[in-house]
């Protein structure tokens, strides 16, 4: 189930398993300083093996497949932008994953501005002038894709990395 | 040891002069060829301070103005940054406040402190407002569709004793003036021996009777472009040419006549009362007005109206008898006979026509 080689996505919502019945006393939530310890031990290793460009896309893929099984599996409101963005703007609030902002979006031209403050991978890094957060841009790309079917370019335009305070995405159609 | 240039000095004081005094320095120009140490270092520090301090204040001016369309400049400057936030914040107040303009009330701002509840609270007074506003709105469009109803009702009951155009004149102006007609063709019509049968018949059986006879001629005198102006016991009064004018006035009624007698044949084909008409039709002027002030009537006057009335007494039991007048009208178009001239009271001699049979 979780070690079959593939050449395809076998991840399903049900890997994560019931949380609830695992974990009576400790509960569904964790220290931030764990799962960051998680990605980025796993990217240093990733880089070792891998390099910087390829572990970023393996971010961004892994990211882009999480933002589409979140959406099929936790959104709702799917009917327009508006709704959709609100909900998840109280999904990722209720869930501790950062304050999701938007700053403009254009429907029509499907180009929008969003950002996340206090974001789970970023807030409180250390600067040193990257933009850490390529899993945020495939996981919004996913979500996007999931609501729409259609493909988005997302770029992290500000990071906390790479100081600013919050995290700056712009969202395109894609190519 | 360091060699300081005096000129140097005074350029980096006068650049955090002019910074504290208010105004944006130029980036001080190095000298081709300065040497790599501290005080270069210095100025190089100094202009790039200078570079994000003006991209900063050119920013939070626009900031200031109100304009929120730009792109936020790069930079750690903490009031920079600083800036940013209250930028994304405030692009993200006015992309909430649109979605609330659409009546989206759900829309919340979270981690804003005192803002976020004032604005939460602003948010659902609105709510709380829009959702009086639609319960008003629905109680009023019930209120409207009662009204509507009635005012139909209302309409109906008029046109039931006024004529649609002399309706419509009566609501609004709220009078109507009497109005001659120069050509209308009257029909009259009255059962033969309605006296003995109302004798003979409890009142409740010949007032449904005369209803189901009366709301067919109804039926047959609206389908023919006529108007019922009144019934008088068992006589029936009706018009075509006005207060519309209708220039085959004379050709409809005389097809409702025929119609009118045709369906009565038939009902006493298979009624167990058997009823009879005479028909009497003429053609000439007819003054036309509204009678009462409380309750209204359309009436027609003048000797055109007695003149049918003559006819229909000189006509026989299911036949319809012509004036000349009408029968000029309609010769061409229907068979007919000519009577004998009669004496008719009031008239002197009048020449009559039986439609044939």
């Amino acid at each position: 189930m979780f070690k079959e080689e593939r050449n395809d996505s076998l991840f399903s919502w049900t890997m994560l398993g019931n949380i609830q019945e695992g974990r009576p006393n400790l509960g569904p939530k964790t220290d931030v300083s764990v799962y960051r310890l998680m990605q980025f031990t796993l990217r240093d290793v990733l880089i070792q093996k891998f390099g910087v460009e390829l572990t970023d896309n393996i971010f961004f893929e892994a990211g882009l497949s999480a933002g589409l099984h979140f959406y099929n599996n936790l959104v709702t409101k799917r009917d327009s932008y508006d709704a959709f963005f609100a909900q998840l703007q109280e999904l990722l609030k209720d869930l501790n994953v950062g304050i999701l902002r938007v700053e403009k979006a254009d429907f029509e031209a499907k180009t929008f501005t969003v950002t996340v403050a206090e974001d789970l991978d970023c807030s409180g890094l250390p600067a040193c002038e990257e933009s850490i957060c390529t899993y945020d841009e495939g996981f919004i790309a996913g979500l996007l894709y999931a609501h729409t079917g259609e493909i988005f370019d997302v770029k992290e335009v500000d990071c906390w990395c790479s100081g600013g305070r919050v995290c700056r995405f712009d969202v395109k159609p894609g190519a | 040891m360091l060699n300081v240039n005096e000129a140097d000095i005074d350029r980096l004081t006068e650049a955090i002069y002019l910074l504290l005094k208010g105004e944006t320095p130029t980036p001080i120009a190095l000298a081709p060829g300065a040497p790599e140490n501290e005080v270069t270092q210095l100025t190089q520090f100094i202009n790039k301070f200078i570079e994000e301090y003006a991209q900063f204040t050119q920013a939070m001016a626009a900031l200031a103005r109100g304009n929120l369309e730009f792109e936020p400049p790069k930079g750690h400057l903490h009031a920079l940054q600083s800036m940013k936030n209250l930028h994304a914040n405030l692009r993200h107040l006015t992309w909430k406040t649109q979605q609330i303009a659409k009546g989206d009330f759900t829309q919340q701002i979270d981690f804003m402190h005192d803002f976020s509840t004032a604005f939460n609270g602003m948010t659902l007074q609105l709510k709380q407002a829009f959702e009086r506003i639609e319960q008003q709105n629905q109680t009023l469009a019930e209120a409207n569709r009662v009204i509507q109803e009635e005012k139909e009702k209302s309409d109906r009951l008029l046109l039931n004793v006024l004529p649609a155009r002399v309706a419509d004149e009566l609501k609004q102006t709220g009078k109507t003036l009497p109005e001659l007609f120069d050509d209308v063709t009257v029909l009259f019509s009255d059962f033969v021996g309605f006296t003995d049968m109302s004798a003979q018949i409890k009142p409740e059986l010949l007032i449904d009777q005369l209803n189901e006879l009366f709301t067919q001629f109804d039926s047959i005198i609206e389908d023919n472009g006529c108007e019922r102006i009144k019934t008088i016991g068992d006589a029936y009064l009706a018009v075509c040419g006005m207060p519309a004018p209708n220039p085959v006035h004379c050709h409809n009624i005389v097809k409702a006549a025929t119609e009118m007698v045709a369906w009565l044949k038939k009902r006493n084909a298979v009624s167990e009362f058997q009823w009879r008409i005479r028909i009497g039709i003429h053609t000439g002027p007819v003054v036309g007005a509204v009678v009462g002030v409380k309750k209204y009537i359309y009436d027609v006057f003048g000797d055109t109206i007695n003149t049918a009335s003559r006819m229909e007494s000189h006509s026989e039991p299911m036949r319809i008898n012509l004036s000349d007048s009408a029968y000029q009208r309609v010769k061409e178009a229907f068979l007919f006979e000519e009577r004998p001239s009669c004496m008719v009271k009031g008239k002197g001699q009048m020449r009559m026509f039986f439609m044939a049979e």
